[in-house]
Formats: structure tokens, C-alpha cells, sequence
């Protein structure tokens, strides 16, 4: 290496402001005899001028507060063109007051649903449900450029301080959930769902975070469910709110979910 | 705005109040907007960029966890969704060629629409295409860290711990994406070989 190609380096650090002393004078002194590493420091700094910050066009702040809007939910996991959620939430809708509806009546069969206070904020959890509940687009790019950046998260597996994407390391404690018939909770809550909808909602909320520990204590709820390739349990703990999620084989995980977006969906 | 500004509109959100985002893109825009143009070299892509990382950050708000600034966890969010961009572009690509780098990482190479003139001189604007279509021909990774740095300020320190890098391979990275960036504009005419700085006394005055 050169004197000059040692230079080169320090102009790319000079022009950065990371340069500290005593390199910097010693570079400042070799800049005014050396015309070849002035050019060089010249071509950096014409780069750097040439990089500057531009305008955003018009019509982005709004067009990501629609988006947003539309899709509510501060924990959703993943995104979708804005627009195309409504119909599913407004089946989701539908869906809750059902679950709610029969939940109230499995736990207090006694209690009129007139009188039944817990009927009402079902209709707010709409909006805190967390995800898409659209199976993947294949036609659609936008949610085709997350897939690969979700997948690129996993594969390289340097990431995981930025790891925004909740699904990289088991998906989903089933493979099909869309199989799921009938899914049964029981414990500190008692629903049974049979719609779709409602059933992958609650598969989304069970998204894998992170593998654990499977607790000691006995879990919070079992959930029995029945698909057409047979029938098993899931258990889940909650603690502190958060839900750890097991499939009774000794893989535990921290679900996506908390245990108050699982109780707003099975009301 | 402050960082607990900054830290209190982000519990806002994560609260349910969707609206109060509107600061954080507001406050934002420019910088990821600039970043994802310089990543995929042309306006409407980079409106696609910036939209969606905006959105994916409010989808995953929930796992920022505030150990580096907002704006650096936004900006690598961004790089990354052009990064992947990128990569599938590359893979569309019928007509192309090859870059290999200085990991020995081989990508495609975009080729330039058209060609340059050498008579060009420092013209701003002719300089910032060339400085475009220069961009182009770097591997994203490259194009990324002298991002990063260039466009959205990050200090060394910053990028290393958002790119989990080492500090010492984040300043030699900076400087191989400067060096070659400046060797394409060399090569091109945009920036003359040996006559502008041979005139002037004492070419740093910062």
C-alpha cells in the first residue's frame, strides 16, 4: 500500500467527520502538496454533494395514513395493499360478535346477553387484531416483496435487533391451520370456532416469536382442534399477558399474540 | 423532533392511535424517500420503497425496542425492502450483466440507458445522473452502506450496529463504494483526471 492509497482511506474517513487526530492534521498536510489525493477528496465530496436529501412526492403521507388506517392494529404483523382488508374485516366482525355471543353463553348460561357488558368492546377488537388474515397473494407484489424480505431476515440471521418480521422461525404451531374445523378453548376461557376466519385468527395470534422454555406450571388453556387430517391439542400459558405456546411435544415458543387479543377474539 | 418526542408518538401508536403516525412519516419522509431512490435508481420504484417500509414499520412497531434511534431501525428497514426489491429485479432481468465486488459477491449489473459524454463537465445536474447511474453498478450491499452514510448521516457506530458490522469494515466499506463510485465517474468524464484540483491551492478548506 502506498502512502497515498493509506490517505485515500483516511479522505473517506475525513470528509465523514470520523477522523480523529493526530491523522487528521497529517492528512490536512499531505492534502496541500499531494494534488492526486486532493482530486480524490474532491471526486468523494462531489459524490457526497451529489447525494443529498430530496423531496418526498406529494401524496406519500397521505397515501401511508390510508393504508394504515385501513388496516388498524398497532401489532399487526404483516402488510397487505390497503383496500383489500375490508371485506375480511368486516367478516371478522362478524365472526367476534358470533364468538362472543357463544362464549358468553358456554361460561354464563345463566346471564342474559342484553345485561352482558363483555358483548360490547368485540367490536372494537376488529381493529386490534393483529395481521392480514389473507392467505398469501401470489399475484401480488407487494406481499410478494415481504415474503422474500421475511425470508431474507431468516437466511441471513444477522437481524434478529431488527427482526420486524415475527415469522422467522416456526410459522405457525400447525402446518395447515386453513384445515382447522373446529377448534375448542378451554381453561380460563371456553369458545369453540368453527369459522375459518375466526380460526385463523387465532392461528395468526399463535405465530412463533421466539422458541422458549415450555413453563412448569399448568397451562392457562388448552386448545383441542379437529382438521381433516385428524385432531390434536396445543396448550398455552400466559404470562404476563404474553402467550408461550406449546404443541405438548416439548417445543415451547412466545406466541405473536398477547393473552387480551386472544380473549377479544374468543370474546 | 426529539427522541422522547420521537418515543412518545411511537407509545402513541402502539396504544391504537393510529393517527398520531402521521408525525413519524412526516418527520421521516425526505430521508427514507431519498434513500430508497438512491437504492433503486428511479422515482415511482422509490415511492413504492418508501410507502412500503413506512407501512411495514407501523406493522411492526411493535418490535422496535428502542436500543438504536427510530430513524436508523427505519432506514434499515427501508435498505432492506430494497435490497429485496433489488433482488428480485435482478432475477427478472433477461438482458444483464455481472458485477462481482470485493467480497467476490456477484450480482447484476444494471446497464446504463444511455451513454455518457465525456465532454460533460462538473455540472451538478449531469454529475448527480452520472452519480445514479454509478450507484447502479455497485452491489446493493455497497450502494446501502454508502447510503446510509451519505444520505440519511449515520455515524460509523450507527451503521455497524445497525448492519452488525464491524466499525473498521464499515469505514473500509464506505471508502470502496466511494473509490469505485469515483472510478466509474472518472471513467466517464465526469470527473476530470487531473485538472481540477492542479489549478487550486489547498483543496480542503473544510
Amino acid at each position: 500500500m502506498s502512502e497515498c492509497d493509506r490517505f485515500e482511506l483516511l479522505i473517506s474517513e475525513y470528509l465523514d467527520g470520523e477522523l480523529q487526530e493526530p491523522e487528521k492534521t497529517e492528512l490536512e498536510s499531505h492534502l496541500r502538496k499531494c494534488s492526486r489525493c486532493r482530486r480524490v477528496c474532491d471526486a468523494f465530496r462531489a459524490i457526497s454533494l451529489s447525494l443529498g436529501e430530496e423531496a418526498a412526492p406529494a401524496g406519500l403521507t397521505e397515501d401511508v395514513m390510508a393504508a394504515v388506517r385501513t388496516r388498524g392494529g398497532s401489532g399487526a404483523k404483516r402488510a397487505s395493499k390497503p383496500g383489500k382488508s375490508w371485506p375480511k374485516y368486516l367478516a371478522l366482525a362478524a365472526c367476534l360478535m358470533l364468538a362472543v355471543l357463544s362464549a358468553v353463553r358456554l361460561s354464563q348460561p345463566r346471564a342474559p346477553a342484553a345485561s352482558q357488558p363483555d358483548a360490547q368492546p368485540a367490536q372494537f377488537g376488529v381493529a386490534a387484531v393483529p395481521g392480514d388474515l389473507e392467505p398469501r397473494d401470489a399475484g401480488d407484489d407487494s406481499s410478494l416483496m415481504l415474503e422474500d424480505a421475511a425470508s431474507q431476515d431468516s437466511a441471513d440471521g444477522t437481524d434478529d435487533k431488527y427482526n420486524y418480521n415475527a415469522e422467522s422461525c416456526l410459522p405457525l404451531p400447525l402446518e395447515e391451520p386453513e384445515q382447522v374445523s373446529l377448534l375448542r378453548i378451554s381453561g380460563r376461557a371456553e369458545a369453540e370456532l368453527t369459522d375459518p376466519e375466526c380460526i385463523a385468527a387465532v392461528f395468526e395470534l399463535l405465530c412463533c416469536v421466539e422458541p422458549t422454555q415450555q413453563p412448569d406450571a399448568p397451562a392457562s388453556y388448552t386448545l383441542a382442534y379437529e382438521s381433516e387430517d385428524g385432531s390434536g391439542t396445543l396448550e398455552l400459558w400466559s404470562l404476563d399477558g404474553e402467550l408461550l405456546c406449546s404443541d405438548g411435544a416439548g417445543a415451547a415458543y412466545e406466541a405473536a399474540g398477547s393473552e387480551a387479543e386472544l380473549l377479544e377474539l374468543i370474546g | 423532533m426529539t427522541r422522547e418526542e420521537e418515543l412518545e408518538i411511537i407509545a402513541q401508536v402502539r396504544s391504537g392511535d393510529a393517527d398520531a403516525f402521521e408525525a413519524l412519516v412526516l418527520e421521516h419522509q425526505n430521508k427514507v424517500y431519498s434513500l430508497a431512490l438512491r437504492m433503486v435508481g428511479n422515482e415511482e420504484d422509490a415511492r413504492d420503497m418508501a410507502q412500503e417500509a413506512f407501512i411495514r414499520a407501523y406493522n411492526s412497531l411493535g418490535s422496535f425496542r428502542g436500543e438504536s434511534k427510530f430513524s436508523v431501525w427505519l432506514y434499515r428497514l427501508t435498505s432492506n425492502i430494497c435490497i429485496d426489491f433489488l433482488r428480485g429485479r435482478a432475477k427478472r432481468k433477461t438482458v444483464s450483466l455481472s458485477w462481482e465486488d470485493e467480497d467476490g459477491e456477484e450480482g447484476e449489473l444494471e446497464i446504463p440507458d444511455e451513454r455518457f459524454s465525456p465532454e460533460a463537465g462538473l455540472e451538478r445536474a449531469e454529475l448527480r445522473e452520472a452519480v445514479r447511474r454509478g450507484l447502479a453498478q455497485l452491489s446493493p450491499e455497497y450502494r446501502e452502506i454508502l447510503l446510509l452514510r451519505e444520505i440519511n448521516g449515520l455515524s460509523y457506530d450507527e451503521i455497524s450496529r445497525c448492519l452488525r458490522l464491524e466499525e473498521g469494515t464499515v469505514k473500509s466499506r464506505i471508502f470502496r463504494a466511494r473509490k469505485k463510485l469515483s472510478e466509474i465517474l472518472i471513467r466517464e468524464g465526469n470527473i476530470p483526471e487531473a485538472s481540477a484540483s492542479n489549478e487550486r491551492k489547498g483543496g480542503v478548506d473544510a
